[in-house]
C-alpha cells in the first residue's frame, strides 16, 4: 500500500492526510467539540494552538496520507450548523537539516570485482602485492559499498585520444561529449603509430572508468561513470586555441576534466595557460556545470625533485586540482615533481620495477600493467571525484577541494629522502610538501560527500604588496613582511583560508639558485618555489608570478605574512646575486566558518578538528 | 617516365616544400594542409571569442581590470597589473567569482606530458620505452588522420566508419591510405627525404628560445646519422605509383 500512496502522491504532488482542521462558529467546550466528532465518525485530537474555536479532528476510515481530498468527509463536516469551515489537511515533506540517515556499512563486503587484472589494480586494493604497503590504496571498496560507482558523471580526458572501442571503455563512452581537436572531428579515436605512442588517453580512460565484471582487463575506479575523449596532444605543436577549446568544450555534459600534460618539465620552463586557455578556466570554474563550476584534476608533473610545479601555471593554478603520485610502499615517485599548490595525491609507479606500474586498458583492446608517470595518477583523482559527484551532484568546483582536504589520508606517505615531513597547519590540517594533504580517500570522501553543505561564499582580498627593490644576500636570506587586515570591514573580507597567492618580481644571475619561502600569521611555512638545479635563467627572472600555496588552508589571514627569499648552490653555496623586486599577496577564502554546517561523525576526522578550531576561535574573539 | 624517375621527381617536388604533404586533404597542393589548419584552428578560436564575454575581466574599475587582464592582449603594453592595482585601490571584489589573472606569458609555448613525459613503458608486455616529447605552437605541421570508428549508438550518416577492427592492424593500414607527414619520432622508419624531423626543429627566429630551453636533441637515436635509401615497407605513397 505504501507503494500505492507513494505513487499517487507522485502523480497529483499533494498528499492529503486523515487530519482535518475544523472552525466553529462560536467557542465549544471540548465536550461539545468531542460530540460533533463522534456524530461524524471522527477522533476529537483536541484544540489547535489552545483556540475554543479550531480544532483538530482525524476520521480513522480514512489512510494517512492520500493522494485526493475527501470530500465526503469534508461536507459532512460542513453540513452541522456550528461548523463554519473544514479543511482537510494536506501532507508536507520535511527533512532534518544536516541530518542523514547513518549509513550502515554493509555487513558482508562486496564481492571483489572478477575482472582478469583486478588483483594487479594495487592502487584500488593494495593487499601488499608487488612488495606493496597493504590497505595503501584509494579505498575505492568503501565507496563502492556506499553505492558509489560514478553514476551520471562525465570525465573527460584531454590527451592524445581514447580507444573508445575497447570493450572495457566502449559502453562507458559519452561520445556527445568527446572531440578530436587534432584532426578536428567527433571522434577522438587515437593515431596509429609503430611504437603505439598514442595510448596514453586510453590508459587513462581505464583507470577511471573501465567496466567491472565484464572479464576484460581491470575495473575502473567509477565504472559506472562515463568518459569523453578530446583528442589534443597529437599534432606536432600546441596552441593556446587547442588548449582553450578543449578545456571549454562541452562544460555542461563534462564534470570533470582530467588532464596529464603542462610546461615542459625541464626544470628551467617557467610557463603557464595562455590568453584563451585561462579564459577558457576561468569560464569553466564560473559557469561550467550548470554553474557548480567544472573540475579540472592536474598531473602535478614528472619533473623529478630538480623541478617546481609552482612554475607550471596550470598546476599552480586555484581553479585546477594538482596531484601528485606515491608508489606502493608510500614514497614519493622519484619523477615526483612537488609543489605548495599540490593539493593531494594518489598513486602511480615505483618505474624501477615495470611491475608495479598501473594496470589499466591499452589500444586495440588490449590490457597493460605498466602505466607510469603522475600522469596516471590524475585520472585516479578524477575517478574519485566522480565517486563524489555521484554521491552528491550538487558539489561545487570548491566543494571539491574542501573534501579534499578534509578526507585526504597521511596513510603511511612519506619522503623517501627525508627533506619534507608531515607538518600541522594553524587549524590542525596536517600537509606533507611533496603530498599536499595525503592521498584520497574515495570511501572517506563520498561519505562525507553525501552529508556535505556547499561551503559559503567565496572572496578575494588584495592583502598588500611591498614593491622595494631588496637584494638577496649570497648567504642568508631576506625577508619581506606584508601585515594585513584580510580586508577587515570591506566587502571583500577572508576569515577563513582557500588559496593564498603570493605575486612575486624577482631577478637573478641563476633563477634555479632561488628560494621562496612564505610563512603565514599562524606560523605555517610553505615552500612556495624550491631550487632548480637545471635553471640557469639569468634573463627572465620572474615577473609577477602568482606562487599558489594550499597549506594554510583553513586559517585566519589576519596578522603578518612573511616571504623568504634566499639563494641555494645545492652541495656548495651559490654564487648567484639578486633582487626581489616586490611582491603582494592575494588571499582567497571565506568569510564565514566554512564548516559550521556540518556535522563530523567522529570526533577525530579532520572535519572536527577544523571545525572546532574555527569553533574556538569564533569564542574567543 | 619510369617508375624511378616519377619517383625522384615526386621526391623532389616534395623536398622543397619543407615537409611531406598531408595528402589526404591536400593531394595536390601542400599549402593547403596549413592553410587548413589555420582555418580550423581559426574557427575555433572566432567561436571561442564570440562566447567569451568580457565579464571574465574586471567591471569597471580599471585598476582591478589592470590587474586581472594581463593575459589581454590590449593591455599587456601598458604593464598594468599587481602592482598597480594594489598600490592605489584595494577595494573589493565581487563575491564568489574567479577573475582572470596571471602573470604575463609571451613567445612561445611548449609542453610536455602524456606518454612524451617521464619514463614510460608502451604496448602491454611494457617492453617498448616511451620517447621524450616537446609539443609546441613554433611549428605547424599535420600527422595523419586516425580512423573515426562509430561509437556504440552511432551510425555511418554521423561520419564515422561501421566497417572497423580494433587492431593495429586496421589502423595502421587506413594511415597508409592517406598521404601525410611520416611522423619520425614514433614510426619505426620513415620513407628517405621524409623531412618530418626537420619541421620540428625550430626556426631560426627561435633560436635563442630554443637554446635557452634545450638540451641537444639527442634522445631520438631515429633522427640521427645519415638517412638510409631504403624505400620504407610503409607509409608514403610514392612507391605505389
Amino acid at each position: 500500500m505504501a507503494v500505492t500512496v507513494l505513487l499517487a502522491a507522485v502523480a497529483s504532488r499533494e498528499v492529503f492526510t486523515n487530519s482535518f482542521l475544523v472552525r466553529f462558529k462560536r467557542s465549544l467546550r471540548h465536550e461539545e467539540a468531542q460530540e460533533v466528532a463522534l456524530h461524524h465518525g471522527f477522533d476529537n485530537l483536541g484544540p489547535v494552538l489552545g483556540s475554543d474555536t479550531d480544532w483538530h479532528f482525524a476520521h480513522r476510515g480514512l489512510p494517512h496520507a492520500r493522494p485526493r481530498r475527501s470530500i465526503a468527509h469534508t461536507r459532512l463536516l460542513k453540513q452541522h450548523p456550528l461548523v463554519h469551515t473544514a479543511i482537510q489537511q494536506t501532507g508536507f515533506k520535511r527533512v532534518k537539516r544536516g541530518f542523514r540517515l547513518l549509513r550502515v556499512p554493509e555487513p558482508v563486503p562486496a564481492a571483489e570485482p572478477r575482472d582478469p587484472y583486478f588483483p594487479l589494480q594495487w592502487y584500488l586494493k593494495n593487499t601488499g602485492q608487488n612488495g606493496g604497503k597493504p590497505k595503501l590504496d584509494l579505498n575505492v571498496e568503501a565507496a563502492w559499498a556506499q553505492g558509489y560507482t560514478g553514476v551520471n558523471v562525465t570525465t573527460a580526458i584531454m590527451d592524445d585520444g581514447v580507444d573508445y572501442m575497447h570493450p572495457d571503455l566502449k559502453y562507458n563512452y559519452n561520445a556527445e561529449a568527446s572531440y578530436d581537436f587534432s584532426s578536428n572531428d567527433p571522434y577522438p579515436y587515437p593515431r596509429y603509430t609503430d611504437d603505439w605512442f598514442n595510448s596514453h588517453g586510453t590508459r587513462c580512460a581505464g583507470e577511471v572508468a573501465a567496466a567491472r565484471d565484464n572479464g576484460v582487463c581491470g575495473v575502473g575506479v567509477a565504472y559506472h561513470s562515463k568518459v569523453a575523449g578530446i583528442r589534443m596532444l597529437d599534432q606536432p605543436y600546441m596552441t593556446d586555441l587547442i588548449e582553450a577549446n578543449s578545456m571549454g568544450h562541452e562544460p555542461h555534459k563534462i564534470h570533470i576534466y582530467s588532464a596529464s600534460w603542462g610546461p615542459t618539465d625541464d626544470g628551467r620552463t617557467v610557463d603557464g595557460p595562455r590568453n584563451a586557455t585561462m579564459r577558457a578556466i576561468v569560464r569553466g570554474v564560473n559557469e561550467g556545470r550548470n554553474g557548480l563550476g567544472n573540475i579540472y584534476v592536474w598531473a602535478s608533473g614528472d619533473g623529478g625533485e630538480d623541478d617546481d610545479c609552482n612554475c607550471d601555471g596550470y598546476a599552480a593554478s586555484m581553479w585546477t586540482v594538482s596531484i601528485n603520485s606515491a608508489i606502493n610502499d608510500g614514497q614519493n615517485a622519484h619523477y615526483d615533481e612537488s609543489c605548495s599548490s599540490t593539493l593531494a595525491s594518489t598513486f602511480s609507479n615505483g618505474a624501477r620495477d615495470p611491475s608495479t606500474g598501473v594496470a589499466t586498458t591499452d589500444l586495440y583492446g588490449k590490457c597493460t600493467a605498466t602505466h607510469s608517470g603522475t600522469s596516471a595518477a590524475a585520472p585516479e583523482a578524477a575517478g574519485v571525484f566522480a565517486l563524489a559527484l555521484h554521491a552528491n551532484p550538487s558539489l561545487t568546483w570548491r566543494d571539491i577541494q574542501h573534501l579534499t582536504v578534509l578526507t585526504s589520508k597521511r596513510n603511511s606517505l612519506y619522503d623517501a629522502k627525508g627533506r619534507f615531513h608531515w607538518t600541522m597547519n594553524g587549524v590542525g590540517l596536517e600537509f606533507n610538501h611533496l603530498f599536499g594533504f595525503g592521498v584520497l580517500d574515495a570511501g572517506a570522501m563520498t561519505a562525507l560527500a553525501a552529508n556535505w553543505r556547499s561551503v559559503p561564499p567565496r572572496y578575494h582580498c588584495e592583502a598588500g604588496s611591498v614593491n622595494t627593490h631588496t637584494e638577496i644576500p649570497s648567504e642568508g636570506s631576506v625577508t619581506l613582511r606584508i601585515e594585513t587586515s584580510a580586508c577587515a570591514g570591506s566587502g571583500s573580507e577572508v576569515r577563513y583560508l582557500e588559496h593564498v597567492q603570493a605575486v612575486v618580481s624577482a631577478n637573478a644571475t641563476r633563477r634555479g639558485d632561488l628560494e621562496f619561502f612564505l610563512t603565514s600569521p599562524m606560523g605555517t611555512r610553505s615552500m612556495i618555489l624550491s631550487r632548480r638545479a637545471n635553471d640557469d635563467d639569468s634573463r627572465d627572472g620572474f615577473t609577477k608570478w602568482p606562487f599558489m600555496t594550499t597549506h594554510t588552508w583553513g586559517e585566519y589571514p589576519q596578522g603578518t605574512w612573511t616571504l623568504e627569499a634566499r639563494f641555494n648552490g645545492g652541495s656548495g653555496p651559490s654564487s648567484a646575486s639578486g633582487w626581489l623586486r616586490g611582491w603582494s599577496l592575494v588571499l582567497h577564502g571565506t568569510r564565514a566558518p566554512p564548516y559550521a554546517q556540518l556535522q563530523a561523525q567522529d570526533p577525530n576526522s579532520k572535519l572536527a578538528v577544523v571545525k572546532k578550531a574555527h569553533e574556538d576561535n569564533a569564542l574567543s574573539k | 617516365m619510369g617508375l624511378r624517375e616519377v619517383l625522384v621527381l615526386v621526391i623532389s617536388i616534395v623536398g622543397t616544400m619543407g615537409y611531406i604533404p598531408h595528402g589526404s586533404i591536400g593531394e595536390k597542393d601542400p599549402i593547403l594542409t596549413e592553410a587548413l589548419l589555420r582555418e580550423v584552428v581559426e574557427r575555433m578560436g572566432k567561436d571561442f571569442n564570440d562566447a567569451a564575454s568580457t565579464y571574465l575581466e574586471f567591471p569597471s574599475s580599471d585598476r582591478h581590470l589592470a590587474m586581472m587582464a594581463r593575459a589581454n592582449k590590449e593591455l599587456e603594453h601598458e604593464q598594468l597589473d599587481y602592482d598597480s592595482l594594489i598600490e592605489g585601490n584595494p577595494s573589493p571584489s565581487l563575491r564568489d567569482q574567479e577573475y582572470l589573472q596571471h602573470s604575463s606569458l609571451w613567445g612561445h609555448q611548449y609542453v610536455t606530458g602524456g606518454a612524451g613525459e617521464g619514463e614510460q613503458r608502451l604496448q602491454p608486455s611494457g617492453i617498448v620505452p616511451n620517447r621524450q616529447m616537446i609539443k609546441t605552437d613554433a611549428v605547424l605541421p599535420a600527422y595523419c588522420n586516425p580512423p573515426n570508428p562509430c561509437p556504440v549508438g552511432y551510425t555511418e550518416e554521423q561520419g564515422c566508419i561501421s566497417e572497423f577492427e580494433n587492431t593495429a592492424a586496421f589502423s595502421r593500414e587506413y594511415q597508409l591510405a592517406q598521404r601525410c607527414m611520416c611522423d619520425g619520432e614514433h614510426m619505426f622508419s620513415c620513407p628517405p627525404d621524409s623531412s618530418s624531423d626537420l619541421d620540428l626543429r625550430f626556426a631560426d627566429h627561435h633560436k635563442n628560445l630554443v637554446a635557452k630551453k634545450y638540451k641537444p636533441d639527442i634522445e631520438n637515436p631515429y633522427l640521427m646519422g645519415e638517412r638510409l635509401p631504403i624505400a620504407a615497407k610503409k607509409g608514403f605513397d610514392v612507391h605505389v605509383y
